[in-house]
């Protein structure tokens, strides 16, 4: 599934990138499992399914398109 | 009343802006306006050549909208105008113009104040300052969100 990443994780992942699991918490725990210093911003970050902002719990299929939204900066 | 909620990629013109608010404020009293620039140092003293925004295609300009509606719905002003930059605003240029105008003065100073305290804390950016020592996200600081609490 695609996964579009914002601030931070997109320093550390790239904007965009293609991961395969079966829920948010899934995902979650692999990229920070792939890169240990952006665990911290992982862990705070929302996560955001079709228009919905969505738990790790949430189960994914392989059409749907995450976001990470790290915290916000403000203006 | 009216409300205007812009994010503008290129460039932003606070004299443009103003002129656009006074137009629509032909039958107030007054218009308050504030103009944030890009910081030309960090909070560290490093010397900053430019801020770069990173936005939500959907969610930014909704989250600047939000809050400028909530403005026009909590004070007595007749229009609310915000402009925030995004993508690369080099240092000491215009990042944000916000404004509001209102028959009589203070609900105008008042309302562009928590616009301000608003979008500093809660406008969905991921903002980094780009200097020679390469590149540091930022995030508000504890009194940015005390300054937002004010408000209850």
């Amino acid at each position: 599934m695609r996964i579009r990443l914002y601030g931070r994780l997109a320093d550390a992942f790239g904007s965009e990138l293609d991961l395969a699991g079966g829920s948010v918490g899934a995902i979650r725990k692999r990229l920070a499992s792939d890169y240990p210093g952006a665990a911290d911003v992982l862990a705070r970050s929302r996560v955001i399914v079709g228009a919905a902002i969505v738990g790790d719990d949430h189960a994914l299929v392989e059409a749907d398109s995450l976001e990470f939204l790290p915290p916000v900066s403000g203006g | 009343m009216s409300v205007v909620a812009l994010l503008e990629p290129q460039v932003l013109d606070p004299q443009l802006e103003l002129a656009e608010l006074t137009e629509a404020a032909r039958g107030d009293g007054g218009i308050v306006t504030f103009v944030g620039l890009a910081r030309r140092e960090s909070r560290g003293g490093e010397a900053v050549d430019a801020v770069v925004l990173d936005h939500h295609p959907a969610l930014t300009r909704q989250s600047i909208e939000d809050i400028a509606v909530a403005c026009a719905e909590r004070f007595d002003v007749s229009h609310v105008r915000v402009v925030h930059r995004c993508g690369t605003v080099p240092a000491g240029e215009p990042i944000v113009f916000a404004g509001a105008a209102s028959i009589h003065r203070r609900p105008a100073f008042e309302a562009v104040d928590y616009l301000m305290d608003r979008l500093k804390t809660e406008a969905v950016f991921w903002k980094r300052e780009v200097g020679d020592g390469g590149s540091t996200w930022v995030e508000p600081t504890e009194a940015d969100y005390a300054e937002r609490d004010r408000w209850g």
